[in-house]
């Protein structure tokens, strides 16, 4: 996962990846298969040479969304909470950007060639995993 | 890094309420205690290795820097190991000097000193924070005799320099950072030194930070459960 400087490959990044990553990877409750997703996804976006395609829809739809759930579900009225949790959206974004990821539209030619190419390659190897087919 | 004594959550809650105040008197403080530590350092330097300043500091490119501290790391290990010392101590006890002694007595190691910069920043949104949490942190990461550029970068982000002092700061910790640096030197390629601190500091605290709070507060289960 150490990287010199980042080179061309691309991954288009799924919405659970860039879940793993918000996780907190020293809890104590989260099982080992969930820390090593956390781990695996922090290192993927933090210290690989990949450049991660992330839906915009992840970014800008699925973690508002999140953040205003669990405010209204825990009934956050601290404005400290708040604005830290607000700060936190923008933080995770900056991350991105310095990181060199880039975020897309999910309805963009490309990026729905590239999705489906890969999708593809992974169900394949999937497959070839179970004993179905040789790749 | 090992799991910190304090939490972000109790760290979060012991400042809920005056976190406005503590950010301006840190940052006042701050900039006030770097900007007189960085010109006692130059003083100290000076007076030191008189010969070696006759360009001055200041005027010097990025590749002369690294030079003159190459010469000076070697020629005067002891001194400047003790000014990187003192200056790393008083630095955590300018920094913490806001807080009540219960919290202050769990913040004692440094690293402590980065959480709490870099929860002033979530806070606040001010990136000022967050710049000198990561050049702290590189502090932090470094050994002697490499320890002396981060404390150089210290110098470019008093002048809002970031890039080159992002880039002598990831020189000192360079050994150490979970993102290895380019294989180009600092002064050739800058911005992608710059680039393996700051993703470190992500790494190893900052995203910490975030992802506690976010567990803590319900967001991460938010995140895991589907609408």
């Amino acid at each position: 996962m150490r990287s010199a400087s980042q080179n061309e490959a691309r991954i288009l990044l799924g919405m659970n990846i860039l879940v793993d990553f918000a996780l907190n990877v020293i809890h104590k409750q989260l099982s080992k298969e969930e820390r090593a997703a956390a781990e695996f996804a922090r290192k993927l976006v933090l210290l690989s040479d990949c450049k991660l395609l992330i839906p915009e829809i992840a970014v800008s739809v699925e973690f508002p969304r999140a953040f205003s759930r669990a405010v209204l579900e825990h009934h956050v009225t601290n404005e400290d909470k708040l604005r830290a949790c607000l700060n936190m959206l923008k933080y995770i974004e900056r991350i991105l950007k310095v990181a060199g990821h880039e975020v897309v539209k999910c309805w963009d030619l490309n990026v729905l060639k590239i999705a489906a190419g890969w999708f593809y390659r992974i169900e394949r190897v999937m497959i070839g995993l179970r004993g179905g087919i040789k790749i | 890094m090992k799991r910190s004594a304090v939490t972000a959550l109790e760290l979060f809650n012991e400042l809920s309420g005056r976190f406005e105040k503590l950010e301006e008197e840190v940052k006042d403080s701050a900039t006030k205690f770097i900007e007189g530590v960085w010109e006692d350092f130059l003083k100290e330097l000076e007076a030191a290795f008189g010969d070696a300043f006759e360009l001055g500091l200041e005027g010097r490119n990025l590749q002369e820097t690294f030079a003159l501290f190459d010469r000076l790391a070697v020629q005067y290990r002891g001194r400047l190991e003790a000014l990187v010392e003192e200056l790393k101590r008083r630095l955590s006890e300018e920094l913490l000097r806001e807080l009540e002694s219960k919290v202050k007595l769990a913040l004692e190691a440094f690293e402590q000193v980065l959480r709490l910069l870099h929860m002033l920043y979530l806070h606040s949104g001010d990136e000022w924070f967050l710049y000198l949490a990561i050049l702290l942190y590189a502090l932090y990461k470094s050994r002697y005799p490499d320890s002396i550029y981060a404390v150089a970068g210290l110098g470019r982000f008093l002048r809002n320099e970031l890039e080159e002092a992002f880039a002598r700061a990831a020189y000192a910790a360079r050994e150490r950072l979970p993102r290895r640096p380019p294989a180009a030197n600092p002064w050739e390629n800058p911005k992608e030194w710059a680039k393996a601190l700051e993703l470190s500091y992500h790494y190893e605290i900052g995203m910490n930070v975030a992802a506690e709070l976010m567990h803590e507060w319900g967001i991460a289960d938010a995140l895991r459960e589907p609408e």
